[in-house]
């Protein structure tokens, strides 16, 4: 092969690789933009479907046998007793526990287990949750399938998710800080109190207020919580059946007559919604309130 | 002012154990976990010999329906064990009370390998986009418009399958082959919500390969498509393995999805047009009924969920394995 074929050969070579390139670089755009566009149609599905049924009847009207009548009151009064609840067991307990793993406990082997099991927790299945909430809350402790024994369940899920948020904020927070602190005769709690607290706050509500959108979607553990069962009523007392939105959502869908389908797809834009809100209230606040050191 | 330091101190340490008691508590709650199902899983083994106790069969209506439909297990102490993980049969809320487990199992593993066949391609190829070419200012929006897949709500996802995806493959690709609840609707759309977790992750540790690598393999006259092929995933792919096994273990676990569009029917098979039961959904189905505490039905609703959690459990064990042997190797 004379030197000028050589020559030919490598750049067509070059020209081939150089049009790999570029067909590969458009794979990976149109593989990116896919993910977007599928939740561009879910959401286009979900509002064609649920629209004519978007009406005021829709929160003020119990479960019902007929499409028209069917509403979410009941559904969305739970999903606040609930996630209520579920808020103040939860966030500060993740909160303190953040605390102690950041600033009180020593790296040691006992430490590294608490660490590897939170993550652990973080992703074992939520269904699961729910069998330990039937286990122990439900027929254990005797609580039976209450608003208690719901809400102590989400409780037990969000845990590992409100400890992970609130470590995250905290470790934010520069180590000057509590130096300084320290060095003005504080004790390790006024430091936490009154130092690494209130700066790592934006962060930590950041968090909560993610994990408390989690909850709010979750469906399969409260499923073992009774939720699934006809309430036509507003739950009184934390030891009352209840249902929630998800749940209710879920009821809808499992029914054969479309009419139906279309309540739940209703259900669906309620939803979203409420987790449009909490999820723009936490960016706010990331955007607002974090302290850029 | 004016405290006594004694008093100072002991404030301090009851404030100490207390947090302290905070963050085992995240432990106890592993630990009730682990035992709820392994207690009730044991029971769930031993009902053949619950069943061979003539007082106990009498006042339990549900082991004398156990008794009644297998007369071969009562009083065989290892015989549910054998049958749970040979046979194919799983029909234990039917009067048949057949106690294969391995249709749960295939389902499972049927409907988290299709959404890993969506999950893994995609997201890989966005992570590369991502790290690789987007600009910066596109980069930061289209990162978390592609994480709000993950925090759509699973139920959600369940109808969009159930009422969409399967009715528009039904019209337009397989006819009235594909059943109305199917393994494929189900694994489609549970890939594109774990899809935000493998490119997401992936994206981090792509980011995190020295730019030194890519300038070297630049400048040996390489084109951006090899450089993100041969160098950039052969470096992170300790994480990329790490966040697919995560994927899977995400995919394993999902409930809703499966329970509303791939079906509530055990079935032993792999076809993928085919209505599938899954482990999740299984609970699920079972926790829908009335099931009195203690009664057979109960019993193999834990038994089904501690499957559940020692799958998932690998799967956690494994990802965190893959990272720490390759993390030194390129870092």
């Amino acid at each position: 092969m004379s030197v000028r074929a050589a020559g030919l050969e490598g750049r067509r070579q070059l020209e081939r690789r150089e049009r790999a390139a570029r067909v590969f670089l458009a794979v990976c755009q149109a593989a990116t933009l896919l993910g977007l566009v599928f939740l561009g149609i879910l959401l286009v599905d979900v509002t064609r479907d649920g629209a004519p049924y978007l009406r005021p009847e829709l929160l003020t009207h119990f479960p019902s046998r007929f499409p028209s009548q069917a509403g979410y009151a009941s559904a969305l009064v739970g999903t606040l007793y609930v996630a209520g609840i579920m808020s103040l067991v939860a966030f500060p307990l993740g909160v303190l526990a953040a605390v102690y793993l950041e600033e009180y406990a020593r790296p040691s082997p006992l430490t590294r287990v608490l660490e590897v099991n939170i993550a652990n927790l973080a992703s074992v299945p939520s269904v699961l949750y729910g069998l330990l909430g039937l286990g122990v809350f439900v027929e254990l402790f005797r609580m039976g399938k209450s608003v208690l024994a719901g809400a102590l369940t989400l409780a037990l899920l969000v845990l590992p998710l409100a400890i992970l948020a609130s470590r995250e904020a905290i470790r934010a927070v520069p180590f000057s800080v509590r130096e300084a602190a320290y060095a003005l005769g504080a004790t390790r709690w006024q430091v936490v109190r009154h130092h690494v607290l209130p700066y790592a706050a934006p962060g930590i509500f950041t968090g909560i207020i993610l994990s408390l959108s989690r909850a709010v979607g979750e469906t399969a553990p409260l499923i073992m919580m009774g939720a699934l069962q006809y309430v036509p009523f507003l739950p009184r007392s934390v030891w009352d059946y209840f249902t929630v939105l998800p749940i209710q959502i879920f009821n809808y869908v499992s029914l054969p007559n479309p009419e139906f389908h279309r309540v739940a797809a209703a259900g669906i834009l309620l939803l979203l919604v409420v987790l449009l809100f909490l999820n723009g209230t936490a960016i706010w606040l990331r955007n607002r309130a974090t302290i850029r050191w | 002012m004016g405290e006594r330091k004694t008093d100072r101190w002991i404030r301090e340490r009851a404030i100490g154990a207390a947090l302290a008691l905070c963050a085992w508590l995240s432990l106890a709650v592993t630990v009730a976990i682990v035992a709820v199902l392994a207690y009730e899983t044991v029971e769930f083994f031993r009902i053949p010999v619950h069943a061979a106790d003539p007082q106990l069969v009498a006042r339990r209506p549900d082991l004398q329906r156990f008794a009644e439909a297998r007369p071969d297990l009562v009083g065989d102490r290892g015989g549910l064990l054998r049958e749970f993980f040979t046979e194919t049969t799983w029909s234990p809320l039917f009067s048949t009370k057949r106690f294969g487990v391995l249709p749960l199992v295939a389902g499972t593993i049927l409907t988290s390998l299709i959404a890993l066949a969506v999950a893994v391609p995609l997201g890989l190829l966005a992570a590369i986009y991502l790290s690789e070419f987007a600009p910066e200012g596109l980069r930061r929006r289209v990162k978390p418009a592609l994480e709000l897949l993950a925090g759509v709500p699973t139920v959600v996802y369940g109808y969009f399958a159930l009422t969409f995806v399967t009715p528009f493959l039904q019209d337009h690709v397989f006819g009235q082959a594909l059943a109305g609840q199917n393994a494929l609707s189900a694994g489609l759309v549970m890939g594109i919500m774990i899809l935000p977790l493998v490119s997401s992750l992936s994206e981090d540790v792509m980011r995190a390969v020295p730019a030194e690598l890519r300038h070297g393999a630049y400048a040996l006259g390489a084109t951006p498509m090899e450089v993100s092929l041969r160098v950039v995933i052969p470096a992170s792919l300790s994480g990329i393995a790490a966040a697919c096994v995560l994927a899977l273990s995400r995919a394993i676990g999902e409930t809703m999805i499966v329970a509303l569009a791939a079906g509530q029917t055990p079935n032993w098979t792999f076809n993928p047009l085919e209505t599938v039961e899954t482990i999740t959904a299984f609970i699920v189905q079972v926790s829908l009924g009335d099931t009195p505490y203690g009664s057979v039905e109960y019993r193999t609703l834990f038994a089904a969920g501690m499957l559940l959690f020692v799958l998932t459990f690998l799967m956690n064990l494994l990802s965190l394995r893959v990272v720490q042997r390759f993390r030194e190797r390129y870092l």
